[in-house]
């Protein structure tokens, strides 16, 4: 046997090789043609065997593919001819009909003493189908990254940005290029960098998957814009190589609303606390020149009429004193504000009578509207009122006992004195005088309940109110 | 090809007519280089070499790393035989893009190369390589294995150390390459990985190469 003989005998075993194998000698000669390459081109070994190649492929004599294995076949240089740039150096085909995208391989065959090219031809079909499906994944990706109305980014775990879209680009006022390769940190404003690192670090140590937070950008301009993030971690291939996808919208405007809605909500506030002022100041003067009035008048009746009507008027002024220097504008702090009512109350009194003492024990935590506010001032104010009246009918010092309290939701008002004590039969909606009668529809008016009753010493007025029950049926004011 | 406005091969302690048969093998590969690849896309291709140093690997890859921040692109042929190292083609990423994009047309709009891209040009790093690889082949007369061309990428460091640490005595002979193809500048590096022994190799090989010429005197490049 020939060399040449003994080598096709071995070169037969790359017949159940899946690619096709040729194998050419200096004069360009087929020596070997496997199985594979007869299926993929149609051509059997018989027929080309001891055949130059270029006779059976003309178009190739003057190709990369003849300058491939002049080298292999001269310097021993390998080349690789790919379909990227070869799309059908062989005319191949798949059993279907379709054509065959191949690679093409050459070197030099080493197992033999005279310079032979060894070409290795492999199927790149799939892998290319698999690309393309790859790179339309991508430009779908792109599409829809380019194409949003909203910013989008990518940023490694550092805070780098790696792509950004144009949206956001503008809505920072840099190119692209500007911005990629630096990181977030540098864009952020500097009071909110500290926050957003941490949401970056939970996202990549897997604490949260996603994140979403109000924060502000600093434009290439200067000027502060606020937008809506939200990021997420894209899931990686390799590990390592995770990266945060971010979406950012422009919420500017709407910050830039809202501010004004608070400056307008302050500015309301500001002005409701200025009416009550104003209220309290006008109420209060009313009854300064009440009080002044009286100071002039000699008949006791009358005397006690205005002080009555001087009482009544301080304890509405009083309520508008409390909206005005409370927390809300709508709403007063009942405990606070009875306390300092019956330290008024016992003011006026001492004024008139002199030597009276107004005793509060106070324990409620309560806030309450001021239309429930004003008649329980104003109930308080008239049976407080009503005790100094009647309790010492001779004058001496008294003793006026205030004690609220909650009760199961339902607030207990008890106004005890140490006086005379009621007469007989004593009924509380009975029409004793103005101060009862407006007590009588005061308390009707909140849906309370009133009861009077004798103490082994003095009376005892129990006025029970249910804040939430009244809510529910606001009846009118009375007439 | 002319003489190149900067060389320094100090390193290797060779002997004036040593050095100018080195840039005059260089030369050939580089011209060889620009032939193949004038062939492959049928349009005059010009290759030259502003500069080409012989300098510790370590140092070639700091330089590299510190010149082209952004993430590199090359194609790798291994060889060995009585003369043993690696064969490198490196781009700047944007510049292989542009390089391949001038060769195969425009293609989808992806900022990173990609797979098809890729392919070409491992294909076209093959030619050029080739072309140097070719010259150090027929000077040393046969005997040296040429592997398929790979594609690597990553930073200066990653692509010339690939994640390990050099030996001390480990040398580069780096090329700095610009290409005129269709009517665009690029600008690319070869790079020639050696460990000591294939110093001698580079040595041996250029005594064979002023045996082969068989010219006596000093060479003119």
């Amino acid at each position: 046997m020939t060399s040449l003989e003994d080598l096709q005998l071995s070169l037969a075993g790359l017949d159940e090789v899946e690619a096709g194998i040729l194998v050419l000698d200096t004069a360009y000669e087929v020596v070997h043609w496997n199985s594979c390459l007869e299926r993929l081109s149609g051509i059997s070994s018989r027929e080309v065997v001891g055949v130059r190649l270029w006779d059976l492929f003309p178009e190739m004599a003057g190709s990369q593919f003849r300058r491939a294995v002049d080298e292999a076949l001269s310097s021993g240089v390998p080349s690789l001819l790919s379909h990227a740039l070869h799309p059908a150096l062989f005319p191949l085909r798949h059993r279907d009909g379709r054509p065959l995208l191949h690679d093409v391989i050459t070197r030099r065959f080493h197992g033999h003493p005279e310079p032979l090219c060894f070409v290795q031809i492999k199927d790149a079909t799939e892998r290319r189908h698999l690309q393309m499906a790859l790179d339309h994944s991508r430009l779908q990706y792109r599409s829809v990254f380019e194409g949003a109305a909203v910013g989008i980014c990518e940023l490694t775990r550092d805070g780098e940005y790696i792509r950004a879209n144009e949206h956001f680009c503008a809505m920072l006022g840099y190119n692209a290029t500007e911005l990629l390769g630096r990181r977030f940190q540098e864009f952020t404003h500097p009071d909110d960098v500290k926050v957003s690192l941490e949401l970056v670090r939970g996202l990549f140590s897997n604490e949260t998957p996603n994140f979403r937070v109000e924060k502000r950008y600093v434009r290439k301009d200067g000027s502060v814009i606020w937008a809506c993030v939200t990021g997420s971690k894209t899931k990686a291939a390799m590990p390592g190589t995770e990266t945060a996808v971010a979406v950012i919208e422009d919420i500017s405007e709407r910050k830039a609303l809202e501010a004004e809605r608070q400056l307008l909500l302050e500015q309301k506030d500001l002005l409701v606390r200025e009416v009550h002022h104003r209220v309290k100041n006008s109420l209060a003067l009313v009854a300064s020149l009440l009080s002044m009035q009286n100071r002039q008048i000699e008949d006791p009746r009358a005397r006690a009429h205005i002080a009555a009507a001087h009482r009544r008027v301080a304890a509405i002024a009083q309520v508008h004193d409390r909206l005005h220097r409370g927390s809300q504008m709508n709403r007063v702090a009942l405990g606070p504000f009875i306390t300092d009512l019956c330290v008024d109350l016992e003011g006026m009194v001492m004024a008139v009578e002199g030597g009276q003492q107004v005793v509060s024990q106070i324990d409620v935590d309560l806030e309450l509207s001021i239309d429930q506010a004003l008649p329980i001032a104003m109930i308080v104010s008239e049976l407080v009122g009503n005790a100094f009246k009647h309790a010492q009918p001779h004058g001496l010092p008294g003793r006026v006992d205030v004690v609220c309290r909650l009760d199961a939701g339902a607030l207990k008002l008890n106004i005890r004195d140490n006086g005379v004590g009621l007469p007989e039969g004593f009924d509380p909606s009975g029409g004793h005088g103005l101060g009862m009668l407006i007590v009588t529809r005061l308390t009707q008016q909140l849906q309370g309940r009133l009861e009077a009753r004798n103490l082994p010493s003095g009376a005892e007025f129990s006025f029970t109110f249910e804040p939430g029950r009244w809510g529910r049926h606001h009846p009118d004011l009375p007439g | 090809m002319t003489a190149f406005p900067s060389s320094s091969f100090s390193l290797l302690g060779l002997s004036g007519l040593e050095q100018d048969a080195l840039l005059e093998l260089i030369n050939l590969g580089v011209g060889r280089a620009a032939t193949n690849l004038s062939r492959m896309l049928d349009e005059h291709v010009v290759l030259s070499v502003p500069k080409a140093e012989i300098q510790p690997l370590t140092a070639a890859a700091d330089a590299l790393w510190a010149r082209e921040q952004k993430g590199l692109v090359a194609v790798e042929q291994v060889f060995s035989g009585a003369f043993s190292g690696s064969a490198l083609l490196i781009f700047p990423e944007r510049k292989s893009l542009e390089l391949v994009r001038a060769i195969i047309g425009p293609a989808p709009p992806v900022d990173e190369i990609g797979d098809l891209e890729q392919e070409a040009l491992t294909e076209i790093g093959n030619v050029i390589l080739n072309g140097c690889l070719a010259i150090i082949a027929n000077t040393l007369g046969g005997g040296l294995r040429i592997s398929l061309p790979t594609l690597l990428r990553g930073d200066g460091r990653a692509i010339l150390l690939s994640e390990r640490e050099p030996k001390p005595d480990e040398l580069v002979l780096f090329l700095y390459i610009d290409f005129v193809v269709r009517s665009r500048n690029l600008h690319g590096y070869i790079a020639l990985l050696m460990d000591l022994p294939s110093l001698e190799g580079l040595k041996a090989l250029i005594q064979a190469f002023i045996a082969n010429i068989g010219i006596p005197g000093r060479l003119s490049p």
